[in-house]
Protein backbone atom coordinates (compact mmCIF):
# COMPACT_ATOMS: atom_id res chain seq x y z
CA UNK A 1 0.00 0.00 0.00
CA UNK A 2 1.36 3.72 -0.85
CA UNK A 3 0.33 6.81 0.00
CA UNK A 4 -0.67 9.38 -3.07
CA UNK A 5 1.37 12.87 -2.89
CA UNK A 6 -2.19 14.32 -2.41
CA UNK A 7 -3.32 12.34 0.66
CA UNK A 8 0.07 13.59 1.59
CA UNK A 9 -0.67 16.98 0.98
CA UNK A 10 -3.99 16.45 2.76
CA UNK A 11 -2.28 15.31 6.07
CA UNK A 12 0.35 17.96 6.28
CA UNK A 13 -2.15 20.70 5.38
CA UNK A 14 -4.52 18.95 8.32
CA UNK A 15 -1.75 18.43 10.30
CA UNK A 16 -0.19 22.21 10.37
CA UNK A 17 -3.72 24.10 9.86
CA UNK A 18 -2.77 25.43 7.34
CA UNK A 19 -5.83 26.49 5.25
CA UNK A 20 -4.25 29.26 3.08
CA UNK A 21 -2.86 28.86 -0.50
CA UNK A 22 -1.98 25.38 -2.04
CA UNK A 23 1.18 23.68 -0.99
CA UNK A 24 3.35 23.28 -3.75
CA UNK A 25 4.61 19.32 -3.83
CA UNK A 26 8.27 20.70 -4.32
CA UNK A 27 7.46 23.49 -1.66
CA UNK A 28 10.22 23.61 1.27
CA UNK A 29 8.29 22.97 4.28
CA UNK A 30 10.28 23.41 6.65
CA UNK A 31 12.23 26.48 5.80
CA UNK A 32 8.57 27.99 4.76
CA UNK A 33 7.59 27.15 8.15
CA UNK A 34 4.74 25.15 7.38
CA UNK A 35 5.80 22.03 9.57
CA UNK A 36 7.80 22.45 12.66
CA UNK A 37 8.93 19.56 15.26
CA UNK A 38 5.79 18.71 16.23
CA UNK A 39 4.70 18.35 13.26
CA UNK A 40 6.79 16.04 11.86
CA UNK A 41 6.29 13.87 14.37
CA UNK A 42 2.32 13.74 13.99
CA UNK A 43 2.74 13.05 11.07
CA UNK A 44 5.52 10.18 11.60
CA UNK A 45 2.91 8.76 14.24
CA UNK A 46 -0.38 8.83 11.91
CA UNK A 47 1.49 7.25 9.09
CA UNK A 48 3.08 4.40 11.40
CA UNK A 49 -0.46 4.01 13.04
CA UNK A 50 -2.71 3.58 9.91
CA UNK A 51 -0.02 1.04 8.26
CA UNK A 52 1.27 -0.39 11.06
CA UNK A 53 4.62 -0.49 10.70
CA UNK A 54 7.80 1.82 12.45
CA UNK A 55 10.07 4.12 10.48
CA UNK A 56 13.41 3.19 10.21
CA UNK A 57 15.34 5.68 12.44
CA UNK A 58 17.84 6.42 9.98
CA UNK A 59 14.77 7.38 7.52
CA UNK A 60 13.59 10.31 10.20
CA UNK A 61 15.84 13.09 9.24
CA UNK A 62 14.59 16.38 8.05
CA UNK A 63 16.11 15.81 4.51
CA UNK A 64 13.23 13.22 4.17
CA UNK A 65 10.51 16.13 5.30
CA UNK A 66 11.75 18.92 3.09
CA UNK A 67 8.73 18.44 0.60
CA UNK A 68 5.85 16.34 -0.21
CA UNK A 69 8.09 15.07 -3.14
CA UNK A 70 10.87 14.14 -0.80
CA UNK A 71 8.21 12.46 1.52
CA UNK A 72 6.58 10.84 -1.44
CA UNK A 73 9.88 9.25 -2.36
CA UNK A 74 11.01 7.89 1.04
CA UNK A 75 7.70 6.69 1.94
CA UNK A 76 7.29 4.78 -1.59
CA UNK A 77 10.16 3.05 -0.07
CA UNK A 78 9.66 2.02 3.51
CA UNK A 79 5.93 1.25 3.21
CA UNK A 80 4.89 -1.96 3.41
CA UNK B 1 39.14 40.29 44.26
CA UNK B 2 35.66 41.19 43.56
CA UNK B 3 34.29 45.05 44.04
CA UNK B 4 36.46 47.70 45.02
CA UNK B 5 38.10 45.66 48.13
CA UNK B 6 34.48 43.83 48.66
CA UNK B 7 35.79 39.91 48.41
CA UNK B 8 32.07 38.53 49.25
CA UNK B 9 29.87 37.15 46.46
CA UNK B 10 26.88 39.03 46.42
CA UNK B 11 24.88 38.51 43.42
CA UNK B 12 25.11 36.02 40.12
CA UNK B 13 27.69 38.51 38.50
CA UNK B 14 30.21 37.97 41.12
CA UNK B 15 30.39 34.08 39.96
CA UNK B 16 29.57 35.33 36.30
CA UNK B 17 33.14 37.15 36.13
CA UNK B 18 34.83 34.50 38.05
CA UNK B 19 35.69 33.34 34.97
CA UNK B 20 37.03 36.42 33.75
CA UNK B 21 40.67 35.21 34.91
CA UNK B 22 41.05 31.62 33.29
CA UNK B 23 38.48 31.56 31.06
CA UNK B 24 37.98 34.82 29.08
CA UNK B 25 38.38 33.06 25.55
CA UNK B 26 36.51 30.40 26.18
CA UNK B 27 32.82 29.40 24.31
CA UNK B 28 30.45 30.15 26.69
CA UNK B 29 27.28 30.40 24.85
CA UNK B 30 26.23 28.76 21.65
CA UNK B 31 23.48 29.20 19.06
CA UNK B 32 22.76 27.62 15.46
CA UNK B 33 24.01 31.30 14.01
CA UNK B 34 26.87 32.25 16.65
CA UNK B 35 28.86 31.69 19.86
CA UNK B 36 30.21 33.93 22.37
CA UNK B 37 33.13 33.94 24.70
CA UNK B 38 32.73 34.84 28.61
CA UNK B 39 34.98 38.12 27.85
CA UNK B 40 32.49 38.87 24.67
CA UNK B 41 29.55 37.82 26.84
CA UNK B 42 30.03 40.01 29.73
CA UNK B 43 31.39 42.95 27.77
CA UNK B 44 27.95 42.74 25.51
CA UNK B 45 26.05 42.25 28.67
CA UNK B 46 28.02 45.65 30.36
CA UNK B 47 27.09 47.73 26.95
CA UNK B 48 23.42 46.86 27.13
CA UNK B 49 23.35 47.41 30.55
CA UNK B 50 25.03 51.05 30.21
CA UNK B 51 22.60 52.10 27.87
CA UNK B 52 20.35 51.47 29.95
CA UNK B 53 21.22 52.84 32.79
CA UNK B 54 22.23 55.83 30.61
CA UNK B 55 18.35 56.07 30.14
CA UNK B 56 17.61 55.96 33.63
CA UNK B 57 16.07 52.52 33.32
CA UNK B 58 16.79 50.74 36.73
CA UNK B 59 14.97 48.34 39.23
CA UNK B 60 12.26 48.35 36.50
CA UNK B 61 10.56 44.82 35.11
CA UNK B 62 12.01 44.66 31.48
CA UNK B 63 10.47 42.46 28.95
CA UNK B 64 12.26 40.35 26.57
CA UNK B 65 11.25 39.49 23.24
CA UNK B 66 13.55 37.28 21.65
CA UNK B 67 13.51 33.43 20.54
CA UNK B 68 15.85 31.24 22.11
CA UNK B 69 19.18 32.59 20.98
CA UNK B 70 22.52 33.87 22.71
CA UNK B 71 21.27 37.41 22.12
CA UNK B 72 18.22 36.81 24.45
CA UNK B 73 20.91 35.44 26.90
CA UNK B 74 22.81 38.73 26.27
CA UNK B 75 19.74 41.09 26.99
CA UNK B 76 18.81 38.98 30.43
CA UNK B 77 22.68 39.32 31.76
CA UNK B 78 22.53 42.87 30.55
CA UNK B 79 19.25 43.57 32.69
CA UNK B 80 20.91 41.74 35.47
CA UNK B 81 24.23 44.54 35.26
CA UNK B 82 21.49 47.37 35.64
CA UNK B 83 19.66 46.07 38.12
CA UNK B 84 16.08 45.25 36.05
CA UNK B 85 14.28 42.43 36.82
CA UNK B 86 13.82 40.51 33.58
CA UNK B 87 11.11 38.85 31.81
CA UNK B 88 11.40 36.36 28.98
CA UNK B 89 8.39 36.62 26.86
CA UNK B 90 6.96 33.57 24.55
CA UNK B 91 7.37 35.19 21.27
CA UNK B 92 4.92 32.56 19.82
CA UNK B 93 1.88 32.78 22.45
CA UNK B 94 -1.23 34.71 21.57
CA UNK B 95 -1.14 38.76 21.87
CA UNK B 96 -3.33 38.53 24.96
CA UNK B 97 -1.32 36.76 26.67
CA UNK B 98 1.45 38.79 26.20
CA UNK B 99 -0.50 41.97 26.83
CA UNK B 100 -1.40 40.68 29.69
CA UNK B 101 1.85 39.61 31.02
CA UNK B 102 2.83 43.40 29.95
CA UNK B 103 0.03 44.60 32.40
CA UNK B 104 0.97 42.37 35.19
CA UNK B 105 4.84 43.57 34.76
CA UNK B 106 3.40 46.85 34.50
CA UNK B 107 6.48 46.73 31.83
CA UNK B 108 8.12 49.96 30.57
CA UNK B 109 10.63 48.35 28.44
CA UNK B 110 11.05 45.64 25.74
CA UNK B 111 14.16 44.62 24.86
CA UNK B 112 14.55 43.35 21.20
CA UNK B 113 15.60 43.11 17.58
CA UNK B 114 14.26 45.04 14.78
CA UNK B 115 12.77 42.08 13.00
CA UNK B 116 10.44 41.94 15.85
CA UNK B 117 9.44 45.60 16.06
CA UNK B 118 6.41 44.94 13.90
CA UNK B 119 5.24 42.15 15.86
CA UNK B 120 5.39 44.39 19.01
CA UNK B 121 3.57 47.13 17.39
CA UNK B 122 0.76 44.66 16.74
CA UNK B 123 0.26 43.69 20.20
CA UNK B 124 -1.00 47.63 20.35
CA UNK B 125 0.82 47.64 24.33
CA UNK B 126 1.24 51.12 25.27
CA UNK B 127 3.45 53.36 27.04
CA UNK B 128 6.48 51.23 26.38
CA UNK B 129 10.29 51.74 25.25
CA UNK B 130 11.10 49.41 22.44
CA UNK B 131 15.06 48.79 22.20
CA UNK B 132 16.53 47.43 19.26
CA UNK B 133 19.14 45.27 20.42
CA UNK B 134 20.78 45.39 17.01
CA UNK B 135 21.43 48.91 16.92
CA UNK B 136 22.97 49.08 20.65
CA UNK B 137 26.76 49.49 20.17
CA UNK B 138 27.77 52.36 22.51
CA UNK B 139 30.92 52.42 25.24
CA UNK B 140 31.00 51.07 28.88
CA UNK B 141 30.14 52.35 31.42
CA UNK B 142 32.56 51.18 34.03
CA UNK B 143 31.18 54.03 36.55
CA UNK B 144 27.62 53.93 36.23
CA UNK B 145 28.09 50.14 36.39
CA UNK B 146 29.76 50.24 39.22
CA UNK B 147 27.49 52.41 41.11
CA UNK B 148 24.46 50.35 40.45
CA UNK B 149 26.15 47.47 41.29
CA UNK B 150 27.40 48.73 44.56
CA UNK B 151 23.28 48.72 45.50
CA UNK B 152 22.78 45.28 44.49
CA UNK B 153 22.31 42.56 47.70
CA UNK B 154 21.44 39.39 47.24
CA UNK B 155 17.67 39.39 47.83
CA UNK B 156 17.23 41.88 44.98
CA UNK B 157 14.93 40.20 42.02
CA UNK B 158 16.66 38.18 39.18
CA UNK B 159 13.39 37.50 37.10
CA UNK B 160 9.95 37.16 36.82
CA UNK B 161 8.92 33.88 35.08
CA UNK B 162 5.25 33.35 34.11
CA UNK B 163 3.23 29.95 34.89
CA UNK B 164 -0.03 29.29 34.00
CA UNK B 165 -2.78 30.84 36.62
CA UNK B 166 -6.10 28.97 37.24
CA UNK B 167 -8.25 32.18 36.95
CA UNK B 168 -6.99 32.83 33.50
CA UNK B 169 -4.32 35.01 34.60
CA UNK B 170 -0.61 33.89 34.21
CA UNK B 171 1.49 34.31 37.48
CA UNK B 172 4.80 35.46 37.46
CA UNK B 173 7.13 34.15 40.14
CA UNK B 174 9.89 36.30 41.25
CA UNK B 175 13.33 34.84 41.47
CA UNK B 176 15.57 36.80 43.75
CA UNK B 177 19.94 36.39 43.29
CA UNK B 178 20.38 34.58 46.84
CA UNK B 179 17.41 31.53 45.48
CA UNK B 180 19.63 31.33 42.10
CA UNK B 181 22.61 30.67 44.00
CA UNK B 182 21.77 28.96 46.33
CA UNK B 183 20.02 26.25 43.95
CA UNK B 184 23.01 26.42 41.56
CA UNK B 185 25.58 26.04 43.58
CA UNK B 186 23.55 22.97 45.41
CA UNK B 187 23.13 21.24 41.74
CA UNK B 188 26.43 21.24 40.69
CA UNK B 189 27.66 19.90 44.09
CA UNK B 190 25.19 16.79 43.72
CA UNK B 191 25.82 16.52 39.80
CA UNK B 192 29.59 17.71 40.00
CA UNK B 193 29.10 19.72 37.30
CA UNK B 194 32.72 21.52 36.87
CA UNK B 195 33.58 23.41 34.03
CA UNK B 196 34.28 20.43 31.81
CA UNK B 197 30.82 20.76 32.11
CA UNK B 198 29.02 21.38 28.09
CA UNK B 199 25.15 21.50 28.38
CA UNK B 200 23.15 20.51 25.70
CA UNK B 201 20.23 22.95 26.15
CA UNK B 202 16.12 22.07 25.22
CA UNK B 203 13.97 23.67 27.51
CA UNK B 204 12.93 27.60 26.24
CA UNK B 205 14.05 30.55 28.27
CA UNK B 206 10.63 31.35 29.70
CA UNK B 207 10.30 27.77 31.34
CA UNK B 208 11.89 27.43 34.74
CA UNK B 209 14.25 24.32 33.70
CA UNK B 210 16.39 26.85 32.17
CA UNK B 211 17.45 28.33 34.75
CA UNK B 212 19.31 25.04 35.89
CA UNK B 213 21.55 24.96 32.90
CA UNK B 214 21.93 28.55 32.36
CA UNK B 215 23.20 29.48 35.45
CA UNK B 216 24.99 26.03 36.32
CA UNK B 217 27.33 26.70 32.84
CA UNK B 218 27.70 30.43 34.26
CA UNK B 219 28.92 28.59 38.01
CA UNK B 220 31.50 26.65 36.42
CA UNK B 221 32.60 27.90 33.50
CA UNK B 222 31.28 25.52 31.34
CA UNK B 223 29.49 26.06 27.69
CA UNK B 224 26.38 25.88 26.79
CA UNK B 225 25.33 25.15 23.56
CA UNK B 226 21.17 25.93 22.44
CA UNK B 227 19.65 22.54 20.21
CA UNK B 228 17.79 23.98 17.33
CA UNK B 229 14.24 22.92 18.64
CA UNK B 230 13.93 21.15 15.02
CA UNK B 231 16.60 18.74 15.88
CA UNK B 232 13.66 17.03 18.70
CA UNK B 233 11.66 15.64 15.96
CA UNK B 234 14.76 14.12 14.29
CA UNK B 235 16.20 11.92 16.83
CA UNK B 236 18.97 10.64 15.16
CA UNK B 237 20.11 13.64 14.62
CA UNK B 238 19.93 15.25 17.65
CA UNK B 239 21.97 12.68 18.84
CA UNK B 240 24.59 13.29 16.43
CA UNK B 241 24.60 16.54 17.29
CA UNK B 242 25.11 16.00 20.69
CA UNK B 243 28.64 14.27 19.04
CA UNK B 244 29.22 17.20 16.84
CA UNK B 245 29.50 19.29 20.18
CA UNK B 246 30.73 16.76 22.60
CA UNK B 247 27.78 17.37 24.79
CA UNK B 248 27.90 15.60 28.10
CA UNK B 249 25.22 16.95 30.44
CA UNK B 250 21.45 17.46 29.57
CA UNK B 251 18.64 18.60 31.58
CA UNK B 252 15.66 17.85 29.44
CA UNK B 253 11.59 17.64 30.32
CA UNK B 254 10.97 13.72 29.67
CA UNK B 255 8.90 13.86 26.54
CA UNK B 256 12.35 14.55 24.84
CA UNK B 257 14.15 12.04 26.17
CA UNK B 258 11.09 9.71 24.94
CA UNK B 259 11.17 10.92 21.31
CA UNK B 260 14.66 9.40 21.46
CA UNK B 261 13.28 6.11 23.27
CA UNK B 262 10.48 5.72 20.69
CA UNK B 263 12.17 5.99 17.98
CA UNK B 264 14.78 3.51 19.02
CA UNK B 265 17.48 6.10 18.09
CA UNK B 266 20.39 3.86 19.61
CA UNK B 267 20.36 1.30 17.69
CA UNK B 268 21.40 4.24 14.47
CA UNK B 269 23.74 6.62 17.02
CA UNK B 270 24.56 6.24 20.47
CA UNK B 271 26.03 9.55 22.16
CA UNK B 272 29.38 9.46 22.96
CA UNK B 273 30.50 11.84 25.49
CA UNK B 274 27.27 11.98 27.51
CA UNK B 275 27.84 11.63 31.70
CA UNK B 276 24.87 13.20 32.88
CA UNK B 277 20.95 12.95 32.17
CA UNK B 278 18.97 14.85 33.58
CA UNK B 279 15.17 15.05 33.64
CA UNK B 280 11.89 17.12 35.14
CA UNK B 281 8.63 19.35 34.41
CA UNK B 282 6.45 16.16 34.17
CA UNK B 283 6.65 12.13 35.23
CA UNK B 284 9.21 10.38 33.49
CA UNK B 285 7.85 7.13 31.89
CA UNK B 286 9.80 4.55 33.62
CA UNK B 287 9.69 2.46 30.03
CA UNK B 288 11.45 5.04 28.28
CA UNK B 289 13.85 5.56 30.75
CA UNK B 290 14.88 1.82 30.80
CA UNK B 291 15.33 2.31 27.14
CA UNK B 292 18.17 4.80 27.93
CA UNK B 293 19.54 2.58 30.62
CA UNK B 294 19.70 -0.22 28.93
CA UNK B 295 21.78 0.94 26.03
CA UNK B 296 23.77 3.96 28.08
CA UNK B 297 24.20 2.33 31.16
CA UNK B 298 27.34 4.62 32.04
CA UNK B 299 24.95 7.63 32.65
CA UNK B 300 24.17 9.27 35.88
CA UNK B 301 20.14 9.47 35.39
CA UNK B 302 18.72 11.87 37.86
CA UNK B 303 14.69 12.89 38.34
CA UNK B 304 14.52 16.50 39.50
CA UNK B 305 10.85 17.62 41.12
CA UNK B 306 9.71 20.88 41.99
CA UNK B 307 7.86 24.35 40.99
CA UNK B 308 8.97 27.22 39.29
CA UNK B 309 8.11 28.65 42.66
CA UNK B 310 11.09 27.25 44.27
CA UNK B 311 13.37 28.30 41.86
CA UNK B 312 13.49 25.37 39.50
CA UNK B 313 13.31 21.77 41.41
CA UNK B 314 14.12 21.25 45.31
CA UNK B 315 14.35 17.45 44.99
CA UNK B 316 16.16 14.91 43.13
CA UNK B 317 16.58 11.19 42.57
CA UNK B 318 19.64 9.86 41.10
CA UNK B 319 18.19 6.16 39.34
CA UNK B 320 20.29 3.41 41.58
CA UNK B 321 18.05 0.57 40.89
CA UNK B 322 15.51 -0.72 38.13
CA UNK B 323 12.51 -0.10 37.89
CA UNK B 324 9.57 -2.54 36.24
CA UNK B 325 7.61 -0.13 33.34
CA UNK B 326 4.89 0.71 35.54
CA UNK B 327 6.45 1.67 38.43
CA UNK B 328 6.80 5.43 40.03
CA UNK B 329 9.85 6.48 39.53
CA UNK B 330 10.40 8.56 43.37
CA UNK B 331 11.20 12.53 43.22
CA UNK B 332 13.80 11.35 45.64
CA UNK B 333 15.08 13.48 48.79
CA UNK B 334 15.91 17.51 49.28
CA UNK B 335 19.20 19.12 47.86
CA UNK B 336 21.42 20.69 50.47
CA UNK B 337 19.77 23.53 51.83
CA UNK B 338 15.99 22.76 50.80
CA UNK B 339 14.21 20.78 53.05
CA UNK B 340 10.58 19.19 52.42
CA UNK B 341 7.72 19.14 54.56
CA UNK B 342 4.61 17.10 54.01
CA UNK B 343 1.39 18.57 54.97
CA UNK B 344 -1.81 16.88 56.05
CA UNK B 345 -4.94 18.45 55.73
CA UNK B 346 -5.20 19.50 59.32
CA UNK B 347 -1.60 21.30 58.77
CA UNK B 348 0.53 18.75 61.14
CA UNK B 349 3.53 16.97 59.74
CA UNK B 350 2.30 13.83 57.60
CA UNK B 351 3.05 10.13 59.36
CA UNK B 352 5.26 8.16 58.29
CA UNK B 353 3.78 6.60 55.02
CA UNK B 354 1.04 8.86 54.91
CA UNK B 355 0.36 11.58 52.30
CA UNK B 356 0.46 14.85 52.94
CA UNK B 357 1.19 18.38 50.54
CA UNK B 358 4.64 18.66 49.62
CA UNK B 359 5.79 22.61 51.13
CA UNK B 360 9.27 23.77 50.62
CA UNK B 361 11.42 25.61 52.84
CA UNK B 362 14.71 26.94 52.33
CA UNK B 363 16.64 29.92 50.33
CA UNK B 364 14.97 28.39 46.72
CA UNK B 365 12.16 29.88 47.69
CA UNK B 366 10.88 32.92 45.68
CA UNK B 367 9.63 36.36 46.60
CA UNK B 368 6.01 36.04 45.28
CA UNK B 369 3.94 36.55 42.85
CA UNK B 370 4.52 39.84 41.06
CA UNK B 371 1.57 42.43 41.46
CA UNK B 372 -0.35 39.31 42.77
CA UNK B 373 -0.12 39.69 46.63
CA UNK B 374 -3.41 37.36 47.51
CA UNK B 375 -2.45 34.60 45.69
CA UNK B 376 1.33 35.42 46.75
CA UNK B 377 0.31 35.10 50.32
CA UNK B 378 -2.01 32.14 49.56
CA UNK B 379 1.23 29.81 48.86
CA UNK B 380 4.36 31.42 50.37
CA UNK B 381 3.14 31.37 53.84
CA UNK B 382 4.12 31.16 56.95
CA UNK B 383 5.51 27.65 58.14
CA UNK B 384 2.56 26.50 59.91
CA UNK B 385 4.91 24.44 62.63
CA UNK B 386 6.33 27.11 63.60
CA UNK B 387 4.60 29.45 65.42
CA UNK B 388 8.20 31.49 67.58
CA UNK B 389 9.20 33.29 64.38
CA UNK B 390 9.09 34.28 60.95
CA UNK B 391 9.74 31.21 58.04
CA UNK B 392 7.86 30.97 54.92
CA UNK B 393 7.17 28.17 53.22
CA UNK B 394 6.15 27.17 49.89
CA UNK B 395 2.85 25.03 49.32
CA UNK B 396 3.17 23.19 45.89
CA UNK B 397 -0.23 22.08 45.46
CA UNK B 398 1.15 18.17 45.12
CA UNK B 399 0.37 15.09 47.05
CA UNK B 400 3.53 13.06 48.07
CA UNK B 401 4.61 10.35 50.60
CA UNK B 402 7.49 8.83 51.10
CA UNK B 403 8.17 5.12 50.28
CA UNK B 404 9.57 2.65 52.60
CA UNK B 405 12.97 3.42 51.82
CA UNK B 406 12.75 7.31 52.79
CA UNK B 407 12.25 8.05 48.99
CA UNK B 408 9.58 11.05 47.96
CA UNK B 409 7.13 9.81 45.76
CA UNK B 410 4.51 12.27 43.82
CA UNK B 411 0.91 11.31 44.33
CA UNK B 412 -1.08 13.89 42.01
CA UNK B 413 -2.19 17.56 41.72
CA UNK B 414 -4.16 18.94 44.56
CA UNK B 415 -6.09 21.05 42.45
CA UNK B 416 -6.58 20.69 38.62
CA UNK B 417 -3.27 22.08 37.51
CA UNK B 418 -1.67 19.17 34.90
CA UNK B 419 1.68 18.73 33.43
CA UNK B 420 1.53 17.83 29.55
CA UNK B 421 4.88 17.84 27.73
CA UNK B 422 6.66 19.27 30.48
CA UNK B 423 4.00 22.34 30.33
CA UNK B 424 2.46 23.32 33.37
CA UNK B 425 -1.04 24.30 32.52
CA UNK B 426 -4.30 25.36 34.80
CA UNK B 427 -7.10 23.51 33.39
CA UNK B 428 -9.02 26.71 34.70
CA UNK B 429 -7.04 29.14 32.54
CA UNK B 430 -8.28 27.15 28.75
CA UNK B 431 -11.62 27.51 30.48
CA UNK B 432 -11.61 30.46 31.58
CA UNK B 433 -10.43 31.29 27.93
CA UNK B 434 -13.02 29.08 26.12
CA UNK B 435 -16.12 30.93 28.46
CA UNK B 436 -15.22 34.05 26.94
CA UNK B 437 -15.98 33.03 23.83
CA UNK B 438 -20.06 34.77 23.67
CA UNK B 439 -21.43 31.44 21.71
CA UNK B 440 -20.02 28.72 24.69
CA UNK B 441 -22.62 28.40 27.11
CA UNK B 442 -20.74 26.11 29.66
CA UNK B 443 -17.41 24.04 29.69
CA UNK B 444 -15.31 21.89 31.59
CA UNK B 445 -11.58 20.21 30.25
CA UNK B 446 -10.69 17.31 31.97
CA UNK B 447 -7.09 15.77 31.84
CA UNK B 448 -6.53 11.98 30.92
CA UNK B 449 -3.18 11.67 32.54
CA UNK B 450 -2.74 8.23 31.62
CA UNK B 451 -3.34 9.05 27.23
CA UNK B 452 -2.30 12.76 27.94
CA UNK B 453 -5.00 14.24 26.72
CA UNK B 454 -6.74 17.08 27.69
CA UNK B 455 -10.77 16.71 27.01
CA UNK B 456 -13.16 19.75 26.85
CA UNK B 457 -16.82 19.39 27.66
CA UNK B 458 -18.86 21.88 25.78
CA UNK B 459 -22.47 23.48 25.78
CA UNK B 460 -23.64 26.09 23.42
CA UNK B 461 -24.75 26.98 19.82
CA UNK B 462 -21.52 27.08 18.24
CA UNK B 463 -19.61 24.33 15.82
CA UNK B 464 -16.60 22.33 17.24
CA UNK B 465 -15.11 24.00 13.86
CA UNK B 466 -15.51 28.09 15.09
CA UNK B 467 -15.13 26.87 19.05
CA UNK B 468 -11.76 25.27 17.59
CA UNK B 469 -10.68 28.22 15.89
CA UNK B 470 -11.77 30.83 18.27
CA UNK B 471 -10.24 28.89 21.26
CA UNK B 472 -7.22 28.37 19.02
CA UNK B 473 -6.60 32.57 18.99
CA UNK B 474 -6.41 32.69 22.75
CA UNK B 475 -4.62 29.73 23.79
CA UNK B 476 -0.66 29.03 23.58
CA UNK B 477 -0.39 25.66 21.44
CA UNK B 478 0.64 23.36 24.55
CA UNK B 479 -2.57 24.23 26.12
CA UNK B 480 -4.85 23.21 23.07
CA UNK B 481 -7.49 20.63 23.99
CA UNK B 482 -7.05 17.45 22.25
CA UNK B 483 -10.58 16.46 22.10
CA UNK B 484 -13.74 18.11 21.90
CA UNK B 485 -16.55 17.11 23.04
CA UNK B 486 -20.10 18.94 22.62
CA UNK B 487 -23.08 17.81 25.26
CA UNK B 488 -26.79 19.21 26.40
CA UNK B 489 -25.57 19.63 29.59
CA UNK B 490 -22.68 19.19 31.96
CA UNK B 491 -23.21 17.17 34.77
CA UNK B 492 -23.45 18.69 38.30
CA UNK B 493 -22.23 16.71 41.79
CA UNK B 494 -24.52 16.51 44.74
CA UNK B 495 -22.75 19.65 45.59
CA UNK B 496 -24.34 21.38 42.26
CA UNK B 497 -20.34 21.82 41.38
CA UNK B 498 -19.23 20.50 37.69
CA UNK B 499 -19.28 16.54 38.35
CA UNK B 500 -15.40 16.30 36.57
CA UNK B 501 -14.70 12.72 38.14
CA UNK B 502 -17.82 11.54 36.14
CA UNK B 503 -16.77 13.04 32.69
CA UNK B 504 -13.57 11.67 33.26
CA UNK B 505 -15.16 8.28 33.83
CA UNK B 506 -17.46 8.70 30.72
CA UNK B 507 -14.34 9.53 28.67
CA UNK B 508 -12.86 7.08 29.71
CA UNK B 509 -15.59 4.41 29.17
CA UNK B 510 -15.94 5.76 25.88
CA UNK B 511 -12.87 5.37 24.63
CA UNK B 512 -12.22 2.07 26.29
CA UNK B 513 -14.95 0.62 23.80
CA UNK B 514 -13.21 1.93 20.32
Amino acid sequence: MKMTKNEIKNLIMEIAEYKEADIACSDNLIEMGIIDSLMVMEIIDYIEDKYQMEFPPESIVPENFESIDKLYEVLNKILP
Amino acid sequence: MLLGGINVKISILDYLEDNLNERQDKIAFRDDSREVSYGNFIYRAKQLATYLLEREFRNITVAIYLDKTVDCLEAMFGCIYSANIYCVLDIYSPEDRIVTILNTLNAKVILTESKYLKDILDIGYEGVTIIQLDEIANDISENKLLECRRKIIDQDPVYVLFTSGSTGIPKGTVVCHNSVINYINSVIDIFKLDSTTHFGSQTPFYFSMSVLDIYANIFTGGTFTIIPKLLFAFPVKLISFLNDYKINTIYWVPTAMSIVANRKTFSAVKPKYLKCALFAGEVMPVKQLNYWIDNLPNLIYANLYGPTEITDTGTFYIVNRKFENNAPLPIGNSFPNSEVILLTEENQLAAEGEEGEICFRGSFLGAGYYNNWEKSQEVFCQNPLNTAFFERIYRTGDVGKYNERGELLYISRKDFQIKKAGYRIELGEIESNAQSIEEVKDCVCVYDSEKSKIVMYYTGNISEKDFIDLLHTKLPKYMYPDVYIKKKVIPVNSNGKIDRIQLLEEYKNENDKE
